[in-house]
């Protein structure tokens, strides 16, 4: 980081308690990387949403080793498992390690090395020409794969980072003023950070004043929603990325353009190639990716690897079509994975867990997307005082928030279909039901 | 009081909100809950909830809800 010699009075992180110069960063995070005496070795760090987690990042690359992040809530099993699965990592030059949710209940480690984040920095800050003036605020997790553009664009452009406390997230009202307070330039946060401030209608009272760019990541942006915050903010640019923890950063990229109205019955472009990417699909419409981004590969699993990582090219398990613009339109996902509040899970992991507690008999989970709700259909076995309640503090032993069902429904018997299998379509159709009686 | 608890315990089920005065500081709701919560007030008590008073302090227990909302005339 040569920007500590060059601007050591710039502001490099600012929480909601502290801030920090570059030249502070620089000098408290080299004193920090004395204690890691290892070379090219994964240090897991329950990483809070503080200063000190990213001082702790800077500390460990700067010992020559990287950083696996993890849920500071995580349990216990899941931190064994992620503990013992890093060492067994033989990847050159690794920058950190991001496990995801896997379908048999085992996270999966993504690994990312220097050159696919250098590259990424590089591509991203060129196509939207992101100086050391920006201020940006992080809303992920740092867990989560989406705050690494955060933390190491911001790092890169001498700019500030600014964390902004989980909190407010509740109260927009407040946040925006947190935003105002700090200056902020550009935020790039999951739909659903930004569409509770549209439901609360808070711009009408309040509007950021500072921001020029929002970027939104991680999940489709509901057009009815993004209409009306555009509306409400017509000088801003509005971006939609699309990325996956399998690459650095993202690789495509879709501009609104200015005063446009976006059709509401119409899914929003995952847009053009990120300068430097090459994208398209293959003969069954999956879209692939060719790029130095291309993470290079998972820890801890070969057979995925074969799948997912042909010959240094990525294939997303997104399918699409390309439009008269050229630009990709989503149009399904491969597997059984959802998106629920901007984070990737996999609906069979809950039920994998579900499965495992000893008074259910059978469960089917599913997702109302209508309503951005987990639907956890369950038969018990015998009968609990209060299984609701009790089934949610038996998951939470295994699952982190996120993850943790919305709607429990108890049921008699499971629907089964002809072949003796769980009847989803019979479970989907309720819950569709349901959303509309609602 | 019946009311709101009832609307607080379909969000979740498994919290005693007759108990729980720190819903926000302990971080026991989420930014969804309260989308959901001010959407259900509004309805069941046919109130108006302004942004001044979305703050922590009217969320963190039933009972400051509930004053919330009787400030507000439901």
């Amino acid at each position: 980081m040569k920007y500590a010699d060059e601007k050591p009075d710039k502001l490099a992180l600012v929480d909601d308690k502290n801030n920090i110069t570059y030249g502070q960063l620089f000098k408290r995070a080299t004193e920090l990387s004395k204690k890691y005496t290892t070379k090219n070795k994964g240090y897991v760090v329950k990483a809070e949403r503080n200063i000190e987690t990213i001082i702790d990042f800077y500390a460990i690359l700067l010992s020559g080793n990287y950083y696996v992040p993890v849920d500071p809530q995580i349990p216990r099993e899941k931190l064994d498992y992620i503990t013992e699965t890093i060492k067994t990592n033989n990847y050159e030059n690794t920058l950190y390690i991001m496990f995801t949710s896997g379908s048999t209940g085992l996270p999966k480690g993504v690994v990312k090395s220097h050159e696919n984040y250098l590259a990424f920095v590089h591509n991203f800050i060129k196509t939207f020409n992101l100086t050391s003036d920006e201020i940006i605020a992080n809303q992920t997790p740092f867990n989560f794969d989406a705050s690494a553009k955060d933390i190491l664009v911001s790092l890169a452009l001498c700019a500030t980072l600014v964390i902004v406390p989980k909190m407010l997230f509740m109260f927009p009202n407040k946040l925006i003023g947190f935003l105002n307070e700090h200056k902020v330039s550009a935020i790039c946060w999951v739909p659903s950070a930004l569409i509770i401030i549209v439901k609360l209608k808070t711009l009408e009272t309040i509007k950021p004043q500072f921001i020029k760019k929002i970027f939104f990541v991680g999940e489709v942006f509901p057009i009815k929603y993004l209409n009306l915050l555009i509306a409400e903010l017509p000088n801003v640019d509005f971006i939609n990325l699309y990325g996956l923890t399998e690459i650095a950063g993202v690789c495509l990229y879709y501009k609104i353009p200015k005063n446009k109205i976006l059709k509401e019955d119409t899914a929003l472009p995952m847009g053009l190639p990120l300068l430097n990417n090459k994208v398209y699909l293959d003969e069954n419409g999956e879209v692939c990716v060719e790029s130095e981004q291309v993470a290079l590969g998972y820890t801890n699993n070969h057979e995925k690897n074969k799948e997912v990582f042909v010959n240094g090219m990525l294939k997303t398990g997104d399918f699409a079509r390309i439009d008269d613009n050229n630009n990709f339109i989503f149009v399904t996902r491969k597997d059984f994975q959802i998106k629920h509040m901007g984070y990737r899970l996999e609906l069979q992991e809950i039920e994998t867990f579900a499965n495992a507690i000893e008074y259910v008999d059978a469960c089917a989970c599913l997702y109302d997307k209508a309503n951005e709700k987990i639907v956890l259909f369950l038969v018990l076995s015998k009968s609990r005082d209060d299984p609701k309640k009790e089934i949610i503090l038996d998951l939470r032993k295994k699952l982190p928030a996120y993850m943790i069902p919305n709607v429990i429904e108890i049921l008699d018997t499971m629907p089964q279909n002809a072949n003796g299998k769980i009847d989803r379509n019979n479970l989907q159709r309720r819950i569709n039901k349901n959303g509309k009686d609602n | 009081m019946e009311k709101i608890i009832k609307i607080l315990k379909e969000l979740h089920p498994e919290i005693d909100f007759n108990k729980e005065e720190h819903l926000i500081d302990h971080a026991k709701l989420d930014s969804l809950d309260i989308v959901t919560l001010v959407g259900e007030l509004s309805d069941e008590f046919d109130i108006e909830i302004p942004q001044s008073e979305l703050v922590p302090e009217n969320f963190n227990s039933a009972k400051a809800l509930l004053a919330m909302v009787e400030r507000l005339g439901g």
